[in-house]
């Protein structure tokens, strides 16, 4: 169990980057939602021990991992967000190092780890040499090689193909059925399969924390969808949230976040995880940046 | 193993790992191969490695050991071995590694250690493999056969105590926001002149004062001054006394040297060091190596907030505080870019060219500022103080500004964007050398056109040097991506030409004691030319068209 209570992270510049924020987390997969600068990777980087809080505790399994960071490191695999490898070192290489530095002696754990992410035909090539794409599973194997209690994904998702994400979905579901994986996005797409609860966060603050139907709940009769006219689309998207659009021949088929009824021909409909990740953050004042495949 | 050692141990092979897989290492050890060839002269062209008063040291494997194991601490390991090293920290910060690293259960103190003897292991490696290119010029050029475990000794006692100290003050300076920039470079090179001239000089006038007034020396009376001595090199100087009697008159020099080939050759034994001296440097070796302590407390970890914090302390030096101040000056370079425009519009070469030189004065404002006193100050100033010390302020400046000037878009990841303009892919590399020659030669433009009339050689000199240093810039930076090789070359090359007074005409590369011949203008002119094509070559084969 890793709780969080009270946290705040204050830069010397005077920026609050996290606010007074609590949660307790179980196992499960935990999806970090929030728009960029919404306070997500300083928050990540406060549970991974790589900042400490400005004041609050942090307690994984009752010890606070503040004041024993080692408690945590040693039951942890993180990926951050700027994930890079060195500019010489194999893929074999880069897992035997890191498996190094977390007490894993097993060679053919690296071996497996690899295959697992699909590297194992690449593993004696130059690692700087891979895609993005490639890159990232590499980070994954690394966060994975010490058979983590808490896995931790920063924007895993980043420059990977769609056939790539779903390979990372399932990997992190599976993982997600006996242990604590928190994964960070702005994508909602990235969550909403394989998410057991979601926290979302905007201004540094915890706006919501539940399971993805509890969530799905709140938005409910709040959603319209509906077709307009070019000219209409134009003219309602400066007024009301809309979470999706689509062109056709017909028109904008388009569908809105919104409390009151939008334009004349709207009809209630039900609500996607996006549309209830944008209700709560419309409901909690905060700006949004999110991204959602196909919307225009 | 324990689980510390397991990751300090992974910390070091990967960090010899790292640094072996570089281009510029194996740049690095094919120049030690010329160096080895080059250091030990054949006595039949009147100079040798190692004289004592006139007479020459007989080339037997003590005497090469000794010689070159006291240089290579000197220079090999004391000067070049620093920037070769002082990159381990900062190496994890820009890969991005770092954020990994610190999430790990990796403790602070483990990585500090590990990267100490990284530091320490490759240190060793090249000392190494200098060691045996020596023991192959015993072959070559020897007059004694080799004795591999004389080396082995002679080099331990000589070069260890520099390995470790080099190891750890790297660190201390990674780690140190202030000290972690190119202001670290500069203060490095200061603290081993500094370190040099102190050690040296006290020790030297101590111990021979001993030695006329015939007191035996015990660990009491070594000098002070022995503590910090840790490149070795009046160590050295004092044990070879030792050996070859206590005569004051008795100069000795180590490195290419005349000698009379009339005398008889001495004949060296191994050289040692009596055990107080051992004793003396134990203890000056164990007070070092406790600042690997000030390393692990100021060890960032890599948290961001204390990284951000250091980026912003590191910021508070002279340079950018002076940049800061000055940069209402670069609101000059915006009337001029327009001008550019007007007047070389369809020469998009001349165009490039002008906009670098442009680029450099807007980014480093504090040039504007060198350009206009320098050209001010050259007015007013007689004219042997148009070649010192104007002209060796000018070419500093130049490596300063322009130290960068090849790898800047490569380093913020920019390049692709630059050479997708016209023309700057197929002509990158002249681009960039005529952009530092050129603001070169506006730093000296007023000693130039008076240096023209009244010593018309020292002026082709300046240009050729001009010439020299901005194709050093270029050249030297796109082949070893860094700014640091050329800020350490530059500095020892300064030093050597100040140091040699323009006694060697050779060392007068850019005429700040109009010594310089035109052989010598032409051989730097030939060097010019040469790092072009290293910059064009390497150019052509990072961008595909090799």
């Amino acid at each position: 169990m890793l709780v969080l209570d009270n946290i705040t992270k204050r830069f010397r510049s005077g920026v609050v980057a996290v606010n007074a924020l609590s949660l307790e987390l179980d196992k499960g997969v935990v999806g970090l939602l929030g728009p960029n600068g919404a306070g997500k990777t300083t928050l990540i980087q406060m549970i991974t021990t790589v900042t400490k809080p400005s004041t609050g505790t942090i307690l994984y399994d009752g010890v606070d991992i503040v004041k024993r960071p080692d408690f945590m490191r040693s039951r942890l695999g993180f990926l951050p967000q700027d994930f890079d490898v060195y500019d010489n070192l194999t893929a074999f290489e880069f897992l035997s190092y890191f498996a190094a530095l977390k007490g894993v002696r097993s060679k053919a754990r690296i071996g497996e780890l690899l295959e697992m992410v699909n590297l194992h035909t690449v593993a004696n090539r130059i690692a700087s040499a891979f895609s993005g794409g490639m890159k990232q599973r590499l980070g994954i194997a690394q966060a994975l090689i010490n058979d983590p209690d808490v896995l931790i994904v920063d924007e895993p998702t980043a420059g990977l193909d769609p056939e790539e994400r779903i390979r990372l979905r399932n990997i992190l579901s599976e993982i997600g059925g006996e242990k604590l994986v928190i994964l960070s996005t702005h994508i909602v797409s990235d969550i909403e399969a394989i998410a057991t609860h979601i926290a979302i966060m905007a201004q540094g603050r915890l706006q919501a924390y539940s399971t993805p139907e509890q969530l799905l709940r709140t938005a409910e009769g709040h959603v319209w969808k509906g077709v307009i006219s070019s000219e209409a689309f134009d003219h309602l998207r400066s007024q009301v949230r809309i979470s999706g659009a689509v062109r056709k021949p017909d028109g904008v088929h388009i569908s809105v976040v919104s409390a009151n009824k939008p334009f004349d021909n709207a009809v209630q409909t039900e609500p996607t995880l996006e549309d209830a990740f944008l209700f709560t953050l419309q409901s909690s004042g905060a700006e949004t940046h999110t991204t959602k495949e196909g919307a225009l | 193993m324990s689980a510390a050692l397991l990751r300090i141990q992974a910390i070091i092979v990967t960090d010899v790992i790292l640094r072996f897989r570089r281009t510029s290492t194996l740049v690095l050890f094919l120049a030690m191969c010329a160096l080895a060839y080059a250091s030990i002269p054949d006595p039949s062209t009147g100079m040798t490695l190692l004289s004592i008063g006139d007479n020459r040291a007989l080339y037997n494997s003590p005497a090469i050991a000794f010689a070159t194991a006291a240089l290579f601490s000197l220079i090999g390991i004391g000067l070049l071995g620093y920037y070769m090293i002082s990159n381990s920290v900062k190496r994890d910060v820009v890969s991005g590694v770092g954020n990994t690293l610190a999430a790990t259960a990796m403790r602070s103190w483990e990585y500090i250690v590990g990267k100490f003897l990284g530091n320490v292991a490759f240190l060793a490696a090249l000392t190494l493999a200098y060691m045996l290119m020596m023991m192959l010029m015993v072959v070559v050029r020897g007059e004694g056969s080799v004795e591999p475990f004389v080396f082995l000794r002679t080099y331990t006692l000589f070069c260890l105590q520099g390995i470790l100290f080099v190891s750890v003050v790297s660190l201390v300076f990674e780690t140190l926001p202030i000290l972690s920039t190119r202001v670290g470079d500069i203060a490095y090179f200061f603290l081993w002149i500094a370190l040099l001239v102190v050690s040296g000089e006290r020790m030297e006038k101590a111990l021979l004062a001993q030695r006329q007034a015939h007191i035996e020396q015990t660990f009491s009376n070594i000098p002070v001054v022995a503590y910090i001595d840790v490149m070795n090199l009046s160590t050295s100087i004092s044990a070879i006394n030792e050996q070859v009697g206590s005569d004051s008159s008795k100069g000795i020099s180590i490195g290419e040297s005349p000698f009379n080939a009339a005398l008889k050759p001495i004949v060296l034994r191994e050289v040692g060091l009596s055990m107080p001296w051992m004793a003396v440097k134990a203890i000056s070796t164990l007070g070092f190596l406790s600042f690997l302590g000030i390393a692990v407390l100021a060890f960032h970890r890599f948290d961001p907030t204390r990284l951000r914090a250091s980026a912003r302390r590191s910021k508070r030096n002279i340079f950018t505080a002076l940049s800061a101040a000055l940069k209402p000056l670069s609101r000059l370079t915006t009337i001029l870019w327009g001008a550019v425009q007007t007047v070389l519009g369809g020469q998009e070469f001349l165009r490039a060219v002008a906009s670098e030189v442009l680029l450099v004065l807007t980014l480093h404002p504090a040039a504007l500022l060198v350009f206009m006193g320098l050209n001010i100050a050259a007015f007013a100033v007689p004219m042997p103080s148009l070649q010192m010390p104007i002209a060796p302020l000018a070419c500093l400046a130049l490596v300063f500004f322009t130290a960068d000037i090849g790898i800047r878009e490569r380093q913020r990841g920019s390049s692709a964007l630059l050479l997708s303009t016209p023309i700057m892919k197929e002509y990158f590399v002249w681009i960039k050398v005529l952009a530092a020659w050129i603001l070169g030669l506006l730093f000296v433009l007023v000693p130039l056109v008076r240096l023209a009339f009244a010593a018309p050689g020292a002026a082709v000199s300046l240009v050729v040097g001009m010439l020299f240093l901005s194709a050093c810039a270029v050249g030297i930076g796109i082949a070893t991506g860094t700014a640091k090789t050329l800020m350490v070359l530059s500095l020892i090359l300064f030093y050597g030409s100040l140091n040699s007074n323009g006694l060697q005409p050779a060392l007068d590369f850019a005429g700040w004691f109009g010594s310089a011949t035109p052989l010598v203008q032409a051989g730097y002119g030939t060097a010019a030319c040469g790092f072009v094509a290293l910059g064009i070559s390497v150019h052509w084969w990072r961008t595909g068209r090799a």
